[in-house]
């Protein structure tokens, strides 16, 4: 991974080539931004950078014997450390490992980088043993952490790292990573538009069955207001089997763009080629209550990340949010 | 590539390279052995990029090559067959066939371009190289990496500093804040530069090695990055501690008022008992000295006490000072049985030094704490 290879962020690449160029790196960089912005590839990026032999244009060359290893992933002098599978954070016992690491001579760089992929799991005691290594880091080393969401971190690990931010990309960008991993341009252009700005998220929710989800729900809501409880109840047990992350993103897209078609007038960002469709919802509804609306998938998202039930959970939204459309026009009644 | 091994010579060398295969599953080829033929027979390599080991052993190479196998299973199959011969094929790519008498393994083999490539050349250039008897090793080591620091945080105590000392002697120094070991002993050859600091789990892999040494020399080699060792079969490297080892000589006392002089059995011995009723926490035991006699106590709020006299050869004043148990424990347990240890007190409150009466080269410096 090089910087070539990360796309968009310019401002971030500028700042991390610049201090590995004059050799002025920080013990340690805090990589923020939501989640599949790239972080982790610009972490890959930059630690390739510091460990090449002979950059090139202030880059990794991807050419020399510490490339190679650094892309085999075998090079004595990286380290990648992020929660076990099994866990539900990173424990202390890894970071007093990766302190030991940290402490040896670099055997065969000048320095020695140690990237801490989703710094936000790591537990209390955990960050609290890595603040000794954050405060005097031994001189060749450097530390990439990298989070979407640096306010679970402790104030003391957050103010003793450069903080790096990663905003999200312009669609177009986003597009692109997907055209690149061989997504058809339609597809692609449509994902991107929900993605907010995330190759990760787009990319995570190109396969088969995630479109296919997501269809089903996005689908089910132009609907939503004449599909009995039976409908619903299948839907959500549908989705919950399934990957449900992708389908509820783009139920809150949907919504999103319903509720800026319905108070600006222009079309909708997010779904382009919908636009009759979207106009006619914006049309039949309050602004009031496609925002209610809106909150509920995002309450949703956050309670399925938080473990809920899943079926349950969908369920609920389901049926709120088909409450809320019929609320909206009394006109017809209540089923 | 194709071999044919005796069972006893392949067990023999995967013992000694599957511990240090690497533990964590994070990067798979590591915890494979790199199989390669070489003069006379083969090589095979293990490495967790802390420490690596290569180990010579005969084969006949039928035709040569190389092949990464994970290193446990192997082991494991080595030493459960009952053939005396195995026969080791990579047939199509990615799998290798082992054959031991009736049994037949089909083994996934990893690209070996993939194996990293490990300094355990002895090139002499940027380092020194030193011939020492393995036994000298051994007991340098052993009287040392007790005292090395458990706290990870301090990392520049987290090893053995190895350096030149004062007299042109090879040195030796531990500690970990509370007590302090350090020898010196009499090796021919250059001295590294600057001291560097070997951490405890280097320090433990290249102590197996050298038990396989009995008698012989092996060849140190000391750089500012790492720090190898070679006998006539095997090869061994450690990376090191980054970080400057503390100022130690400001800690051992230049001289002390009293000296006792002991059986190292009979203080150990009586150190064991009377530790038994210490606080669990600090260990703490009281000696009193006096003329001709030395009383060892303990005592635990929670237990009772005990105490213990012992005779010494002292002909000071009467002093008391207390010492944490283990400390003294550990570096008695390293002197030999029936040794006379000397035992130096400086006040109630100043360190205290134990040595061998015989052996001045061998300093250990013990913190006391207040009973």
């Amino acid at each position: 991974m090089r910087f070539a290879d990360v796309l968009g962020h310019d401002a971030a690449i500028e700042r991390l080539r610049r201090a590995a160029a004059t050799q002025r790196l920080a013990g340690a960089y805090l990589l923020t931004g939501p989640a599949g912005v790239g972080k982790r590839l610009l972490a890959d990026a930059f630690a390739a950078r510091i460990l090449c032999a002979a950059p090139r244009d202030d880059d990794a060359c991807g050419t020399c014997a510490q490339c190679t290893r650094v892309a085999a992933g075998t090079h004595p002098e990286l380290r990648l450390l992020e929660r076990d599978e099994e866990r539900r954070d990173i424990r202390i016992e890894q970071i007093r490992e990766l302190s030991r690491w940290l402490a040896l001579q670099p055997l065969m760089a000048e320095r020695k980088v140690a990237i801490v992929d989703g710094a936000h799991c790591l537990s209390e005691p955990a960050q609290n043993a890595l603040l000794k290594t954050l405060e005097e880091p031994p001189p060749s080393a450097v530390l990439l952490l990298t989070t979407p969401a640096a306010a679970l971190l402790l104030p003391t690990v957050r103010s003793r790292c450069q903080r790096v931010r990663l905003d999200p990309l312009p669609p177009e960008s986003v597009a692109r990573v997907l055209a690149a991993r061989g997504v058809a341009p339609e597809q692609a252009t449509l994902l991107a538009a929900e993605a907010e700005g995330s190759p990760g998220r787009a990319l995570a929710s190109s396969g088969d069955e995630e479109v296919r989800a997501r269809d089903a729900m996005v689908g089910a809501l132009r609907t939503l207001r004449t599909l009995d409880a039976a409908a619903l109840s299948t839907l959500a047990q549908d989705l919950a089997r399934g990957p449900a992350d992708g389908a509820l993103a783009a139920a809150a897209a949907w919504y999103r763009d319903v509720l800026e078609t319905r108070l600006t007038g222009d079309p909708p960002r997010r779904h382009p080629g919908a636009v009759a469709a979207v106009r006619a919802a914006a049309d039949r509804s309050r602004a009031e209550c496609t925002l209610r609306q809106l909150e509920l998938v995002c309450d949703t998202i956050n309670a399925l990340d938080r473990n809920a039930n899943r079926i349950l959970a969908i369920e609920t939204m389901l049926l709120g949010l088909r409450a809320l459309e019929r609320d909206d026009s009394p006109r017809q009644g209540p089923a | 590539m194709e071999l044919s091994i005796r069972r006893e010579d392949l067990t023999r060398g995967l013992y000694l390279v599957q511990g240090v295969v690497e533990r964590r599953s994070t990067v798979p080829i590591l915890a494979n052995v790199l199989i390669e033929s070489a003069e006379g027979g083969i090589t095979l390599t293990a490495t967790d990029m802390e420490v690596g080991l290569r180990v010579r052993t005969p084969a006949d190479v039928k035709r040569k090559g190389s092949v990464t196998l994970n290193a446990r299973k192997l082991y494991e199959i080595s030493r459960e067959v009952t053939a005396d011969e195995l026969l080791v094929k990579a047939t199509a790519a990615g799998w290798v066939e082992v054959h031991a008498g009736r049994s037949k393994f089909k083994i996934v083999s990893l690209d070996p371009k993939d194996f990293p490539q490990l300094p355990l050349a002895m090139d002499p250039k940027g380092g020194v190289t030193m011939e020492v008897a393995a036994a000298t090793l051994r007991e340098m080591i052993d009287k040392t990496i007790f005292a090395v620091s458990t706290d990870e945080t301090r990392f520049n105590l987290s090893g053995v500093l190895m350096e030149a000392g004062e007299s042109g002697a090879l040195r030796m120094v531990a500690t970990d804040g509370h007590r302090l070991a350090k020898i010196d002993r009499r090796v021919p050859g250059p001295r590294p530069e600057r001291g560097i600091i070997m951490p405890r789990k280097g320090l433990v892999e290249a102590r197996k090695l050298l038990d396989e040494v009995d008698q012989g020399d092996v060849t140190v080699h000391v750089s500012p990055k790492d720090m190898r060792l070679a006998t006539p079969t095997v090869s061994f490297f450690m990376r090191i501690v980054e970080g400057e080892f503390p100022d130690y000589r400001q800690v051992i006392p230049g001289s002390v008022r009293a000296k006792a002089r002991f059986n190292r059995d009979d203080l150990l011995a009586a150190l064991r008992r009377i530790s038994l009723l210490a606080s669990e926490r600090s260990r703490g035991v009281k000696l009193h000295l006096e003329k001709g006699k030395l009383e060892a106590s303990a005592s635990n709020p929670d237990q009772g006490e005990a105490s213990e006299d012992i005779e010494i050869s002292y002909g000071g004043e009467a002093l008391s000072v207390g010492f944490n148990a283990r400390y003294l424990i550990d570096v008695l347990g390293v002197h030999a049985e029936g040794e006379v240890i000397e035992l130096g007190l400086t006040d109630e409150v100043g360190p205290g030094t134990v040595s061998g009466a015989s052996d001045p080269e061998y300093t250990y410096v013990v913190m006391p704490m207040r009973l």
